[in-house]
């Protein structure tokens, strides 16, 4: 008998998914279905045809892994930016091992990572090629990225993936191999910092953590924060910053580079410290059902000298649509390198596997026309980076600082 | 061919003009825009009670449940000037107001604006504290203009027409009489945005009936505001009401003029 019922348990078919995986599957793509802002172009793209491919698929997946990875597949299908599930097996790209932060910037050169703007004392130097993290060569995972992604989200993927590799736990090391232009690899060992900045919550957001600086270059003032987040401490700063700068200070620069987003919204608000006029929009955010204006909301405290904007290729979303806006005003000069170009008003709901699905609700188009997805935002002046001119300072903020200083000031800074 | 006699046109003219009347007498029975609002002050407490309304202050949570994002929330109005702030973890304060006409509002994101024209003209009218049963002072016509079903309940669906602006529909149970629904385009600085909030869970607060849920949906997102306190003719200190040092500065700028 005993064999018998073993035969009869092998004979069971395995157990299908559990029905909250088809439960999340229906919850994305019905999400999809009613939000999405372009129906017509949401057909085109094939969406009502994926549902029976992939819920098919879904409904015979063995694993929450490899149901969570077709629910992906079919998302990735519409090769739009800002749909993201995050849970279980993240790809390779997204995987950190903590939060601690190597005492040092990556930049991307032809698909290879260099270090930039090291900390004081932290033991490389800038314009050093990175060859190896923890003995793995990364130039097959940077190459694997290159013929998955294109232009500046390549970029960004791959400076991405290097910092994932470069982290672990605040006050632990890393090993690595690293190489100057013309010289032999080398092999160091670098301690890893905590992470920069104040941890902020919102929503089903993880812990974040915000790290808003603003300083003085002589009589330049300038700001850099890494996420459009934390508004009660962000509006102050740059408040803080403006109003530092009222009288003494022949331009101001915002520093944007590596800014992913974050609030759609305060784009608004912050551009508002730069524009006295009423009634100015940065670009329009075109919904299903409504077509609402990024408007400008002028601030009390307001600086009207040049305004320098630095982008690069991680430059995203919110920052993309401020850097962008305020070009198309007129207000500012952008410099650095094409931003992301992933620049769709989205929102992040939790899916009944517990994942947190973000997704798209609206297009942007720039005040001039342009959808900024796919796009991003050029530079009015590029900077080329290169590993000799790393290694002698920061290029874009050179070449911002020489375009504010050859300004005659045409207009007064306004006393409030 | 076929022809018809003429008795079958006069039976079919008869026809007609009885299925008329008797449309018209139907559409007759039908209650009125008016009625229905009128219906509305009756069973939440009457115009006595509602001639009695100086002031009122409702207090609770706000969720965003789809976004896991949860906060505070109190309201406050009084002889036309009225206060509602909204205070979230990550973001701070929602502020807005209206004192003596001017409408503003301030928060950490956008910054504190004053508002202007069709903006300013609705939340000065939302402000106003009698609002509900004094609806002829800011509302042209009421008119009933079909029926929908409601969270499961058969509603009346009216459109109001204010003197300037969008109109407002809101939407009555026919069982109970209860507003449940409404709807419009809200003016905003960003643009017109598509507006719907639900009433729910009425109840009876010093002789008004008073929805202690209220769901509002605008620009793709939605939040639920569950009042766990609600009190009528309190007294409420006018420095309630003032305008905060972030508006004060803007005033003197904007002319509050409304829109034409």
């Amino acid at each position: 008998m005993l064999r018998l019922v073993t035969l009869l348990l092998l004979a069971l078919p395995l157990p299908a998914i559990e029905p909250v995986w088809l439960a999340t599957f229906d919850q994305v793509w019905q999400l999809v279905q009613d939000k999405h802002w372009d129906p017509v172009e949401l057909e085109r793209n094939g969406w009502t045809r994926l549902k029976p491919e992939f819920r098919a698929k879904v409904a015979e997946a063995k694993s929450p892994a490899e149901a969570r990875g077709y629910i992906r597949e079919m998302i990735q299908r519409l090769k739009l930016s800002h749909f993201h599930i995050s849970g279980g097996d993240a790809s390779e790209e997204a995987v950190s091992y903590g939060d601690g932060r190597p005492p040092f910037d990556v930049a991307m050169i032809d698909n290879r990572a260099w270090i930039w703007r090291p900390e004081p004392g932290a033991g490389v130097r800038a314009g050093t090629e990175i060859l190896e993290v923890e003995g793995v060569l990364l130039a097959g995972p940077l190459k694997r990225l290159t013929e998955s992604r294109q232009g500046a989200m390549r970029l960004a993927r791959q400076r991405a993936l290097v910092l994932a590799k470069l982290s672990g736990d605040p006050g632990g090391t890393v090993n690595l191999l690293t190489q100057a232009p013309g010289g032999m690899p080398v092999k160091s060992t670098v301690k890893l910092l905590g992470p920069k900045g104040q941890l902020t919550r919102f929503g089903f957001l993880p812990p974040m953590p915000i790290s808003i600086e603003t300083k003085r270059l002589g009589d330049v003032g300038l700001i850099s924060f890494n996420l459009f987040l934390d508004p009660v401490r962000l509006s102050p700063a740059f408040e803080g910053a403006v109003k530092a700068c009222k009288s003494t200070c022949k331009g101001f620069i915002v520093d944007l580079r590596g800014n992913p987003g974050g609030i759609g919204i305060l784009a608004m608000g912050l551009a508002g410290f730069f524009v006295t006029q009423p009634d100015q929009y940065l670009g329009t955010m075109v919904r299903r059902d409504s077509k609402l204006k990024f408007t400008v909301n002028p601030r009390a405290e307001i600086f009207t000298g040049p305004l320098a904007i630095l982008i690069d290729s991680s430059t995203a979303s919110t920052a993309e649509i401020m850097a962008g806006g305020l070009q198309d005003l007129g207000r500012a000069r952008i410099f650095g390198s094409r931003s992301m170009g992933a620049a769709l008003p989205s929102v992040i709901e939790r899916l009944p596997s517990g994942d947190l699905f973000q997704y798209p609700v609206a297009n942007y188009i720039s005040r001039n026309g342009k959808a900024l997805e796919g796009e991003g935002v050029l530079p009015d002046q590029a900077v080329e980076l290169t590993p000799a001119n790393l290694a002698a300072g920061d290029p874009v903020l050179d070449a911002a600082l020489q375009w504010i200083h050859a300004q005659k000031s045409v207009l007064p800074t306004i006393r409030r | 061919m076929l022809r018809y006699s003429g008795f079958m046109r006069r039976r079919a003219f008869f026809q007609l003009s009885a299925a008329s009347l008797a449309a018209g007498y139907l559409k007759a029975l039908e209650p009125t825009g008016s009625s229905i609002i009128d219906r509305f002050i009756a069973v939440t407490g009457g115009k006595a009670a509602y001639a009695k309304l100086v002031t009122e202050v409702a207090e609770g949570t706000v969720n965003m449940g789809a976004q896991g994002v949860s906060g505070t929330v109190k309201v406050l109005k009084k002889s036309g000037n009225a206060y509602t702030v909204i205070e979230i973890a990550g973001v701070g304060k929602l502020e807005e107001g209206v004192r003596q006409g001017i409408a503003w509002e301030n928060n950490k994101i956008t910054g504190a604006r004053v508002r202007t024209g069709e903006e300013r003209d609705v939340q000065v009218r939302n402000a106003a504290i009698d609002l509900e049963h004094q609806w002829r002072k800011y509302f042209v016509t009421a008119d009933l203009a079909g029926s929908e079903t409601i969270a499961g309940e058969d509603c009346y669906k009216v459109v109001l027409k204010p003197k300037t602006g969008e109109p407002e529909i809101r939407y009555f149970s026919k069982k109970t009489g209860l507003m449940l629904k409404m709807t419009g385009v809200m003016p905003t600085q960003m643009g017109p945005m598509p507006m719907e909030s639900t009433m729910s869970d009425y109840r009876e607060v010093q002789g008004l009936k008073r929805p202690f849920k209220l769901g509002v949906s605008a620009g793709g997102q939605a939040a639920e505001m569950t009042f766990t306190k609600y009190t009528i003719n309190a007294p409420v200190p006018d420095s309630a009401f003032a305008l905060p040092a972030e508006v004060v500065g803007l005033v003197p700028k904007v002319a509050s003029k409304p829109a034409k």
